[in-house]
């Protein structure tokens, strides 16, 4: 007798646990334990071809095809939960033997009904089908990591972007009434004071820039973090720009027994189309920096251009920074130790910003610094070098020159809904005696303008009733059923957003030209006497 | 451990004292992982660490917290992915029982790395079982004790489980009455 049938029934159901034992004539007299589980009718009794499907091999239709069967036998069992089950055909004396085993379905479709007992102790057809249902579950948990981070991200960007437009609110907040102070103050430094009188107005103006810049550098923070500050590229002199924008650090410098080198290497002129006002403020900020940091010594400037890239370094004799402040060096609201914020001010953000608008430049800025020594800021941007603008730029008048010699037959309308503005625009007007009406708001502006004629409107952009381009529309409009000869209104535009898209669509509107908040005396009065 | 056992820990902890309050015992733990996978294998360490700040979370003894995460485990196991392999496992108490050193050897060969106990059912009569436990590790056997005690609550067995006074190997003694 073969070893196999010396198994006990418990031994037989381990190893083979869909097994069929048959007699001679096929009829099922035992099965294992996978098949008693699942079927509600026994086996026992019944013809084995009649309970089955032999899917392989091919041909296998009757009791006879099966006992010379003698490779691999799938079969189907449909009384079974559809079962497939995998095994040999093995006869012994009087006893057929089926033994076999679950061919599972790895997709693990039907794994809920499954058991321990259904699998084959002697092969490995359990663990592969764990080992499906664990990459199953791996699946799904990194799916639900991946969720749960991109929810956690979203959140995060969500919470930025919120204190980004708080940022933005406040800071607009604060700019109206910091406006009326630096205005209000601008104004007074032109009249008659004392000496002590002019030297806290003094404080008052360079505290109020001060916190200018500062509000500048958060808006510009919140435009960079929100993907919204675009740079407005033109064409200009390189050079000339770094001379106008080192040329206050140059004073300061100065005053503070600093020399101060400039290194063009023999760059006379060398234009080149970017954004100058973006480029003014890195340099603006490096040169400040250097200043602010270096005790004695010197502060050089040194511009090189090696084919389209120019290479701006400004380099100090400071105390020079350690790894780890150079690490941190450019973080936001990081400065290189703690006490430097106590010691010099400063919010932290200028070289932040700086090395965001020169990579948005497309270049970058980088540090080099030795303990004791000073430090290398260098600013390496992509300028190609540009054809020479042909027309020269109006030079600014003098100071001191913007005083009109008359203000006579200028009839002048404000119009603005903040009563700060107004107050401002006021004194402004008022210091240089002309007179002026107020609408606060573009539907009074314009029905003050056809009562009045006005020769000259101040047209805030941004007000509730109507906006300063509808209300600038509705007087062209109206203008355009004037009498031929009559004296055309001139518009000026103000708003906070002097981007050339705001600029442009001020023109287009209809306005003459397009002032920056916050105004200035010098820049409103160039504007409108430009227009007289 | 595989970190299937932490992530039972993170929601046993979130349940009792809230997702930030986890966040706060992650890091007492000294884990940087908030999330874990749960075929990953850790050390023991890691494991203690949790269940000892979720222990100091709870102001309970850290052997109390492992009996309690023993028997959650279950319950975790039962709803997580892994529930067709608890499913597989058995019908009833006892069978489970008995597929506790089948299912632990199959895991054990889908993942080579992790350190998988051996269990054996010694003697199984009408008022219970002896179950032998074995282990390359020392400290868990509360752990094990709760998750037996879980089970009991799976197949809703009234019961009571003690482990063996100074029997070597270990042994858990399952009181219930059978059905």
């Amino acid at each position: 007798m073969s070893p196999i049938l010396s198994l006990s029934p418990d031994e037989i159901s381990g190893l083979f646990p869909g097994y069929f034992r048959l007699n001679r004539e096929g009829m099922i007299e035992a099965v294992g334990p996978v098949l008693t589980r699942r079927t509600r009718d026994s086996f026992i009794g019944r013809p084995f071809m009649s309970c089955v499907e032999v899917t392989r091999p091919r041909g296998i239709s009757t009791f006879a095809d099966l006992q010379t069967c003698r490779g691999q036998l799938i079969i189907r069992c449909p009384d079974a939960a559809g079962i497939v089950l995998k095994g040999v055909v093995l006869q012994r004396d009087d006893t057929i033997y089926i033994c076999a085993g679950l061919s599972v379905d790895v997709s693990g479709q039907s794994s809920g009904s499954y058991r321990f007992e259904d699998f084959s102790m002697a092969d490995s057809t359990l663990e592969t089908f764990l080992a499906a249902d664990l990459r199953r579950n791996l699946l799904i948990e990194a799916q639900e990591l991946a969720t749960s981070l991109t929810e956690a991200r979203n959140r995060a960007e969500a919470a930025d972007k919120a204190k980004s437009r708080f940022l933005a609110d406040v800071s607009h907040e604060i700019r109206t009434p910091l406006n009326g102070i630096i205005g209000i103050a601008d104004v007074m430094a032109h009249g008659e004071l004392s000496s002590e009188q002019a030297g806290r107005l003094r404080l008052i103006r360079s505290s109020g820039r001060t916190l200018e810049r500062l509000l500048n550098d958060l808006l510009d923070l919140a435009k960079l973090e929100n993907n919204r500050l675009q740079l407005e590229p033109v064409r200009f002199d390189l050079i000339a720009e770094i001379r106008d924008t080192l040329g206050p650090v140059e004073a300061l410098a100065r005053v503070r027994g600093l020399d101060f080198i400039f290194n063009l290497e023999s760059m006379s002129q060398d234009h080149v189309v970017a954004d100058p006002i973006r480029l003014r403020q890195v340099l603006s900020n490096l040169g400040f920096n250097a200043v602010k940091f270096t005790q004695k010594g010197s502060i050089s400037v040194s511009v090189a251009r090696t084919g389209d890239k120019v290479e701006i370094s400004i380099t100090d004799t400071g105390p020079g920074l350690t790894d780890d402040a150079m690490s941190r060096l450019f973080g936001r609201f990081e400065q290189a130790d703690n006490d430097v914020s106590k010691r010099y001010g400063g919010s932290g953000l200028g070289l932040t910003l700086s090395r965001e608008f020169a990579r948005l430049m497309g270049g970058d800025l980088t540090v080099s610094s030795s303990l004791g020594k000073g430090s290398r800021f260098t600013v390496t941007l992509p300028l190609p070098p540009a054809p020479p603008v042909m027309t020269a730029p109006a030079s600014p008048p003098p100071r001191g020159t913007i005083r009109p010699t008359a203000g006579a037959g200028i009839r002048g309308l404000v119009v603005d809904d903040n009563p700060t503005n107004l107050e401002i625009l006021r004194v402004m007007f008022d210091a240089f005696g002309i007179e002026i009406d107020f609408a606060d708001g573009g539907r009074a502006g314009v029905e003050a303008w056809e009562k009045n004629r006005y020769n000259l409107i101040l047209m805030d952009l941004q007000m509730p009733d109507m906006n300063g381009l509808d209300a600038v529309r509705m007087v062209r409009r109206l203008e355009a059923g004037w009498e031929p000869g009559e004296e055309r209104t001139r518009i000026l535009m103000v708003s906070a957003d002097a981007t050339e898209e705001a600029i442009a669509e001020s023109l287009a509107a209809g306005a003459d030209g397009h002032l920056a908040k916050p105004l200035r005396p010098e820049s409103l009065f160039r504007a409108v006497w430009s227009l007289f | 451990m595989y970190g299937m056992v932490h992530r039972a820990a993170r929601e046993l902890a979130i349940l009792r004292h809230g997702e930030s309050k986890w966040n706060a015992i992650a890091e007492t733990a000294g884990v940087s992982e908030r999330e874990f996978i749960s075929a990953e294998v850790f050390t023991d360490a890691v494991t203690i660490s949790i269940v000892s700040a979720v222990a100091d979370a709870d102001g309970s003894p850290i052997d109390r917290t492992l009996l309690e995460l023993g028997r959650h485990w279950i319950d975790f196991a039962g709803r997580s992915a892994y529930s067709n392999v608890m499913s597989m496992a058995g019908d009833t108490l006892p069978d489970f029982c008995r597929n506790l050193d089948r299912m632990h050897t199959s895991i054990q060969a889908t993942m080579p790395d992790a350190i998988m106990p051996s269990f054996e059912v010694e003697a199984q009569d009408e008022a219970g079982l002896t179950l032998i436990y074995r282990s390359q590790r020392t400290g868990l056997e509360t752990f094990v004790q709760g998750l037996l005690e879980g089970l009991m609550e799976r197949f809703k067995v009234e019961g009571t489980v003690a482990r063996v006074d100074d029997s070597h190997p270990i042994r858990f003694r399952l009181t219930y009455k059978s059905a």
